[in-house]
């Protein structure tokens, strides 16, 4: 056997979790290999130092404080991101809506940034096209009142930010947001609270961004 | 009452029982408060972090659908937002006050054991943050959260043989790095 297929056995081997069968073929190489022989030292060192150390301190109280300031928080983004806080019902029916608009704003801004982007090669571009155009528009505008608009200005941030190679970032995004979302049939919203995050949003430059969305044409 | 299954408050949650949030964030705070600090190394910034994993389940429980399990679901919320503000940390690269005294920090007053503890575990942390991120990721779930491989690839979306290939060259670095500092 070669070397990469016995590291993981060496692993398991200090673990205690390695079977039979596994052991004795470890222990096989690693009677002839000095490599491996040497990986499993060092594999042994570094559990007995993980064993030795000792979780850091968190300090007293913090698990009984932070489901509070959880909460405060949540009150206190509500009516800073908007000025007021829409209501509940409002949010849910926002929601999927402005997930479209979030695909498709994405989509707007990889014509943005990359006008030699051949679009008939995107699989986003072709989900994309499929919405008529006015209901595209009316989303982008829906963009200043919800909250998951917001979260889709963050991730234009994101990108503007990590130019000067938009289109590998935008490649990238495009490929999760397919992943993750598409195929697997989550909504939108999902990916964007699990994988970006970015500071909070300068109104101005959102404006700026929403307008030069409206501008392209799909 | 403990009973309750994560998706059963999901869905009370979903029908207008705001409380229901609560519940979840006491149920999974600590194992999240240890993901996230274990990978950002400070406790005030692990705290922003564990505090915007929740906000952000907060605002997107609603569209959870529950293809995975919750707690993979939100593993993958607190690990990426912990990676994108390591990525940001190491943008800006500021040099604070209280690390220059905490790394002179006079170990005399302490008994020998005491002592090799303290050196031991400020090795590891070094060792720890000195990871690539996918390695890192892999260690943090696997050795202090202790999942088996096939949650692990649900959570980073990844194959088991990749893992584990990950895994050994993450212990292997740590040892390397222990042995090297101890030297
Ligand atoms: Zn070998």
């Amino acid at each position: 056997m070669k070397c990469d297929e016995i590291s993981p056995l060496l692993v398991e081997l200090k673990e205690g979790t390695i079977s039979g069968e596994n052991q004795a073929l470890a222990e096989q190489h690693i009677a002839t290999c000095a490599k491996c022989r040497a990986d499993l030292v060092l594999i042994g060192g570094a559990f007995e130092a993980l064993r030795v150390s000792v979780d850091e301190e968190v300090p007293t109280h913090y698990f009984t404080n932070l489901l509070p300031r959880v909460r405060q928080r949540l009150d206190e983004r509500d009516v800073k991101k908007f000025g007021f806080v829409l209501p509940e019902w409002a949010q849910r029916m926002l929601a999927p809506a402005s997930a479209i608009g979030v695909v498709i704003s994405m989509a707007a801004l990889f014509v943005l940034l990359n006008p030699t982007y051949d679009t008939t090669q995107s699989p986003l571009m072709q989900i994309v096209s499929q919405f008529p155009k006015d209901e595209i528009e009316g989303v982008v505008d829906m963009a200043n009142y919800s909250p998951v608009i917001a979260r889709t200005s963050e991730i234009h941030r994101g990108i503007l930010e990590m130019s000067p190679n938009p289109s590998q970032v935008s490649r990238q995004l495009e490929r999760q947001f397919l992943d993750d979302e598409v195929n697997h049939g989550h909504r939108l919203s999902t990916f964007l609270a699990a994988d970006i995050t970015f500071d909070d949003i300068n109104d101005d430059e959102v404006d700026s961004i929403i307008d030069r969305l409206k501008e392209t044409t799909l | 009452m403990n009973q309750i299954s994560d998706l059963d408050l999901i869905t009370e949650f979903k029908e207008g029982n705001d409380k229901a949030f609560n519940h979840l964030v006491l149920r999974y705070q600590e194992k999240i408060y240890w993901v996230v600090r274990r990978l950002l190394s400070d406790h005030d910034e692990a705290d922003d972090v564990v505090q915007d994993v929740f906000v952000k389940v907060y605002h997107s429980l609603h569209s959870f659908k529950g293809d995975s399990s919750f707690y993979t679901w939100l593993y993958r919320i607190a690990i990426n937002l912990s990676l994108n503000e390591l990525r940001r940390k190491k943008t800006r690269k500021t040099f604070s006050f209280d690390d220059a005294v905490m790394q002179h920090e006079s170990h005399d007053a302490l008994p020998l054991e005491q002592m090799e503890r303290k050196e031991q575990t400020r090795l590891i942390k070094e060792a720890i943050e000195k990871l690539p991120e996918r390695q890192k990721k892999v260690f943090l779930l696997r050795y202090y959260e202790e999942l088996p491989y096939e949650e692990i690839a649900k959570i980073l979306k990844t194959s088991v043989g990749g893992l584990k290939a990950n895994y050994f060259h993450a212990v292997k670095k740590i040892g390397e790095y222990v042995r090297n500092e101890m030297r």
